[in-house]
């Protein structure tokens, strides 16, 4: 694999981080602090105020920095330390956000798979940096990041284990309440009446909570399978689609949206390893 | 590194990563998923009753009812003794930070949702009540 094409998915992923804070709206305070907000109240709070200025800031170290990764000597510095200082800022201005009395989940992926491409970018600049080793290096990055989010799915699932005492797959069917919730919640957001009718589809699985349980189950069994996606190309390719259909059901059924999770699985789980391997093909 | 070695460490460092995450509990950015979410957890949903107990829009206010009760979970979660006060507080201040203030005579409700057995079958039934009542 080409190191300019892990720059430019490296990129991708920086310019999601970038649009996210950039449409945050400032905090002003930390009421519940959360993680770092707990040891480092001041900066956290800092980044809080001020979400368009970390975007801006984000944005300078991701364009400075990017194109220099993984190249020779002081670019190759300036480039590393430029994207884990983005990753920094990130994670400062998320853990804000997740200090304000409810924690979110959106975005940890979105900030370990920054973590850990700025933790690859320092640690290639130790190896002696010859024609030969330079192509090595595109892959291992992407091992890493696929190892990062399979280690995320595979707690998730674990999680849903340990949280009910094992019993996740045999109270899937009552999670056809959150059907009914979200529903219930879009219509108070968008004003309708919350008593009219559910839609035809809503309707149809609150009358047949089996298929929801077995609908979530199977999403429970793809987490758990999820590191099977270090085993080879085929495999994550696989695992990041089934990954990818598991968040559009949650988010059909439930409202549970994680689109940063779909555009990390699409482009290091899909996307990537597709590339890799049509090149391969084409090579003789 | 051999292709075999390679895809032992990485499945090894899954494993780590994956016990980490689950000893830290939840702390940006290493726990990567909720703690709370076991099915039949989420029973209702917040929402905003008038004098008679009908329930009203927030639309156009900036928050949701789905914020709220994250909020209500979240607060109640961290051991505090009384996380509906928190929330009515939360909402007053979001609202006046907003620029808006709660309509007189407007309660916050909440709409109980839950999944019952009958004749060996699962029924889901809806009960609005007052947001005390919240499991």
């Amino acid at each position: 694999m080409r190191v300019m094409v892990l720059r430019l998915a490296t990129g991708l992923t920086a310019l999601l981080a970038v649009g996210r804070v950039a449409t945050m709206a400032p905090l002003p305070a930390l009421p519940f602090p959360h993680g770092l907000a707990t040891v480092w109240p001041g900066i956290v709070g800092i980044a809080g105020q001020h979400p368009a200025v970390v975007a801006a800031l984000m944005a300078l170290l991701g364009v400075g920095g990017v194109p220099a990764m993984f190249r020779r000597g002081a670019a190759g510095v300036v480039g590393a330390l430029a994207l884990a200082s983005m990753s920094a800022l990130h994670v400062l201005v998320i853990t804000a956000a997740n200090s304000q009395g409810a924690i979110h989940h959106g975005q940890q992926l979105l900030s370990q798979t920054l973590l850990a491409l700025s933790a690859m970018a320092l640690w290639s600049l130790r190896r002696r940096h010859d024609d030969g080793q330079v192509e090595h290096i595109p892959q291992r990055v992407v091992d890493i990041v696929t190892m990062v989010i399979a280690s995320a799915y595979l707690g998730a699932g674990v999680r849903k284990l340990l949280a009910t005492g094992g019993r996740w797959m045999l109270d899937a069917p009552l999670l056809v309440a959150d059907v009914v919730k979200t529903t219930r919640d879009h219509q108070v957001d968008v004003g309708a009446p919350v008593f009219e009718a559910l839609p035809p589809a809503a309707s149809w699985l609150v009358d047949h909570p089996g298929v929801v349980g077995v609908t979530f189950s199977l999403g429970l069994l793809v987490e758990l399978v999820a590191p099977l996606a270090l085993l080879g190309r085929l495999p994550t390719i696989l695992i990041g689609a089934l990954l990818i259909m598991f968040h559009r059901v949650a988010d059909g059924l439930m409202g549970l949206g994680f689109p940063y999770h779909e555009a990390l699985l699409l482009l290091w789980c899909v996307l990537l390893p597709l590339w890799t391997w049509w090149r391969s093909e084409r090579q003789p | 590194m051999t292709a075999p070695s390679r895809r032992a460490w990485l499945l090894g460092g899954c494993v780590a990563l994956t016990i980490a995450g689950q000893v830290v509990g939840e702390c940006f950015p290493l726990s990567p998923w909720p703690m709370y979410e076991a099915p039949g957890l989420h029973r209702g949903v917040i929402v905003v009753v008038d004098g008679d107990g009908r329930p009203v829009s927030l639309a156009g206010t900036g928050w949701s009812a789905a914020r709220l009760q994250k909020r209500l979970i979240a607060t109640a979660t961290r051991g505090d003794p009384d996380p509906v006060a928190s929330v009515r507080a939360a909402l007053l201040a979001d609202a006046a930070r907003a620029g808006h203030s709660l309509p007189v005579g407007l309660r916050l409700g909440w709409l109980a949702i839950d999944v019952v057995e009958e004749q060996g079958e699962l029924r889901v039934t809806e009960r609005l009540g007052p947001l005390e009542d919240a499991p």
